[in-house]
């Protein structure tokens, strides 16, 4: 399960791991993960 | 051993050492751009990063900047009574900005009032709709570890000792060899403008066709230049290298 942006209509897509990886708006098959609403730790070096 | 201060300033400083050898010359040096500590940026934690650099590109450009440090109030982490971290073993830093700008290390917002980042270093810039927010923590470091707890660049020279014998004829080829221009003649007599600018090329020995001059590297008196990153003063780099020399020295011969 992950959230994605639509390649093509821009719209936000949520997909589980059974649906097929298409945009259900618009039937683009190329789409973007975002960022993730957590806070990343990273080492300064 | 002698002292000589030729310049100090907030940023750099050069000093004479006399009566000294080289092993000492090239341990000071050592020490300190090695061993002193000085703050810098360890952990970050992204909330928001939207910037077209990575989280872990963009924490290590602030893990470079330098931050004027007071090493009188604070502790080593690991050496720290505290559990986990307190305002007397690190500083924190918070940053939050949207575009279109350009961030740079002033916008770090520091928790202490004397420790903080130098101004006017470019971080990244912001195009529209990007933003950065992040908590960064400081924690004193030495160089041993990573450049980036460096305080400063220090390099030494031998004290130039340039001698002119008779067989001098006035002839002028070393004057046009100098890449320093230190060498004229003056009243019928070659004579040294300022030897402390020398940088032992030897030009002048390879153009004097007579073998005049000679050009050597004194081994017990050095010229120390030392140019600070900015996070602490270079006298107290000077002194607290001394300090922590010294402080090795001692150890050394407790457990002997």
């Amino acid at each position: 399960m992950g959230l994605y942006r639509c390649g093509q209509c821009d719209k936000e897509v949520e997909l589980t791991m059974s649906d097929p990886i298409r945009c259900p708006f618009c039937g683009f098959k190329i789409l973007f993960k975002t960022r993730q609403k957590v806070v990343k730790r990273v080492k300064a070096r | 051993m002698e002292i000589d201060v030729l310049s100090s300033d907030d940023r750099s400083l050069r000093f004479i050492l006399k009566d000294g050898n080289p092993s000492l010359a090239n341990a000071l040096r050592r020490v300190m751009t090695s061993e002193v500590p000085v703050l810098a940026i360890e952990d970050v934690e992204f909330i928001e990063n939207s910037s077209s650099l990575y989280d872990e590109v963009l924490a290590h450009r602030l893990g470079l900047i330098p931050i004027k440090t007071d090493l009188s109030v604070l502790n080593f982490r690991d050496e720290c009574k505290c559990e986990s971290g307190c305002p007397s073993c690190q500083v924190e830093f918070t940053l939050k900005k949207k575009g279109p700008a350009i961030v740079y290390s002033d916008d770090l917002k520091s928790t202490s009032k004397t420790m903080k980042p130098l101004p006017g270093i470019p971080l990244v810039k912001l195009g529209k709709k990007q933003a950065i927010e992040l908590k960064a923590t400081a924690v004193l470091g030495t160089a041993k570890e990573h450049a980036k707890w460096q305080p400063a660049v220090v390099g030494y020279k031998y004290y130039p000792r340039i001698t002119i014998s008779e067989r001098c004829t006035r002839c002028g080829d070393c004057v046009e060899a100098c890449p320093r221009k230190i060498l004229v003649v003056k009243k019928d007599k070659l004579t040294v403008t300022d030897e402390k600018e020398c940088i032992l090329c030897r030009a002048c020995m390879d153009a004097c066709g007579e073998e005049a001059i000679t050009v050597e590297g004194d081994d017990k008196t050095f010229i120390y230049e030392v140019e600070s990153t900015g996070g602490l003063e270079p006298i107290e780099i000077a002194t607290r290298s001394c300090d922590i020399l010294m402080g090795k020295a001692q150890e050394l011969a407790s457990r002997l």
